[in-house]
């Protein structure tokens, strides 16, 4: 193998380390793993480098930005969207490969450069969740699976359309587990569960800034997906069942 | 091999053997259903369909415009098959199975394949696709026409394809290469979104993901409206960004280049990436 198509495995190391490789390209690197001892011996020092990051404390923000941003925008209202002032951001690096990474990005190079390793990015614009938040250290997101149940929102139920359908339809999986064979109920669930999943991500998203539209319109789509959802299950049964 | 010509009611419900041919009209349907195993179709020259490979007890009936293929024995029910089904490439196929591969080409009519697992290939096709399995991959290479394509619990590929698509992955990725469209909705709850093509004018381009990273590579002096949201996300950037408007939380608008379409970008938690074409 060519220096430059070891560089290729290379790269994706700290996207392997951080879970953000996509299901084929961990397959291969699994495999690339089994034979590489140098590829592994670099991938021991990044979960190094990692976890030693992982125990520095985030420094708060000096000051909160909001106020600076909203004058610049123009009214400096929440949710302003003026077009009197524009704001020039800065193109950023460019990153190899696809998918993109999410997290603390890593490369071998960067590794060199220890002393610069926990502010390596190619993120131009990083958004904290919402407004008055201020700035957040890039790389030191704030997972919403980790807020507490008590920050959940409460105005978080389906779209009123949807309130007695989706009460009807809550009945379908307890049906398929009657007519169903075993395997094809535990794929129905498995499904259900991820949509499950990112309706309690957006709903204590929206706890922590219950003002945001896209949040509102996110728990919608996902709640009409879980309408869609039931009603596949329910016509598989028609057909299959 | 016999072939047999089949006229509307007259026969309705009859059952053939398999290794038979039979005649097919304009206007039929084809209808396969009640499969298990792997199935292949493959458009040919001829006007009639010839149902072949190891399927054992399948059974062929006509009822007006639609012809179906189903187990024909009950012995062979819920035993797996590995047919192969040659049609006219002009007429419509519904494929519905619960644990079946599917492979189609070189169909020219309209395709409908509804699965619970299996994987579903699509090549060389033209018409309308309507995709949809509960556990398998969908994967369509080389496509003119309407794409609707939905997997629940699989990654969903859609490459050189032309026309509208509408695509949706419940729990993996989802990937367009080389879509040519001036309509693109793509979907994925947890998974990575990719998309690369060009941007038409007036087009408009819809891209949703709840856990995972959205990249759109488009080519140099793409132009569109943008619009970026995300809770817990990041932005990058090739191309320069301007901002037209700086929503609360997560959301801004810009614009690239002639501002000719309209994009909106959705993403919960993931990284957000706007990649110009040929520059890697």
């Amino acid at each position: 193998m060519s220096a430059m198509d070891h560089t290729l495995w290379t790269d994706r190391l700290s996207d392997f380390l951080d879970g953000g490789l996509s299901h084929d390209h961990r397959r291969e690197m699994e495999g690339h793993l089994a034979e590489c001892s140098d590829c592994r011996a670099v991938l021991a020092e990044l979960r190094e480098i990692r976890d030693a990051a992982g125990r520095l404390e985030s420094p708060p923000p000096v000051r909160d930005l909001w106020p600076d941003i909203a004058a610049v925008i123009g009214d400096g209202g929440v949710g302003a969207t003026s077009k009197a002032k524009v704001i020039e951001l800065p193109t950023a690096p460019r990153r190899r490969g696809y998918p993109s990474v999410r997290g603390l990005f890593l490369t071998v190079p960067q590794l060199a450069a220890a002393a610069v390793i926990l502010v390596v990015t190619s993120v131009a614009l990083t958004w904290a969740a919402g407004p008055g938040v201020g700035t957040r250290a890039v790389g030191s997101p704030v997972p919403t699976r980790d807020l507490p149940v008590s920050m959940v929102a409460e105005d978080v139920a389906p779209p009123a359309d949807l309130v007695e359908e989706l009460t009807a339809l809550e009945s379908v999986l307890g049906e398929a587990r009657e007519r169903l064979d075993p395997g094809t109920v535990r794929i129905l669930e498995k499904n259900l569960q991820v949509i499950e999943r990112a309706i309690e991500d957006s709903k204590r998203a929206l706890a922590v800034d219950p003002g945001n539209a896209f949040l509102k319109d996110h728990l919608a789509a996902t709640y009409r997906e879980k309408a869609d959802y039931l009603r596949e299950a329910r016509d598989l049964m028609e057909w299959i069942g | 091999m016999e072939t047999l010509i089949l006229t509307g009611w007259m026969v309705s419900a009859a059952l053939f053997p398999a290794d038979t041919t039979i005649e097919l009209r304009r206007g039929d349907r084809v209808v396969v259903a009640g499969l298990s195993g792997e199935l292949v179709v493959e458009a040919w020259s001829r006007s009639t369909m010839e149902v072949g490979g190891e399927a054992l007890g399948l059974g062929v009936s006509r009822s007006g415009n639609q012809v179906r293929v189903v187990p024909g024995d009950p012995k062979s029910r819920g035993l797996d098959v590995e047919a192969t089904l040659r049609l006219p490439e002009w007429v419509d196929v519904d494929i519905q199975g619960r644990s079946l591969a599917v492979a189609v080409s070189g169909m020219r009519g309209r395709v409908t394949v509804r699965n619970l697992s299996g994987d579903v290939q699509v090549r060389d096709v033209e018409g309308r696709l309507d995709l949809f399995s509960h556990e398998g991959e969908i994967e369509v290479v080389g496509a003119r026409g309407e794409v609707s394509a939905l997997s629940r619990g699989d990654r969903v590929l859609l490459r050189m394809v032309t026309g509208a698509v509408e695509v949706e992955s419940g729990s993996d990725d989802v990937i367009l290469e080389g879509v040519t469209s001036s309509s693109v909705r793509a979907r994925t709850l947890d998974g990575d979104l990719y998309f690369e093509g060009p941007l038409l004018g007036g087009g408009t381009y819809s891209f949703s993901v709840h856990d995972g990273d959205a990249v759109l590579v488009l080519p140099a002096g793409a132009g569109a409206r943008v619009s970026v949201d995300t809770f817990d996300g990041e932005f990058t950037s090739d191309f320069p960004v301007v901002l037209q408007g700086f929503h609360s939380g997560g959301s801004m608008a810009f614009t690239l280049g002639d501002g000719g379409a309209e994009v909106s970008v959705q993403v919960f938690d993931g990284e957000i990436s706007l990649l110009e074409g040929g520059r890697r």
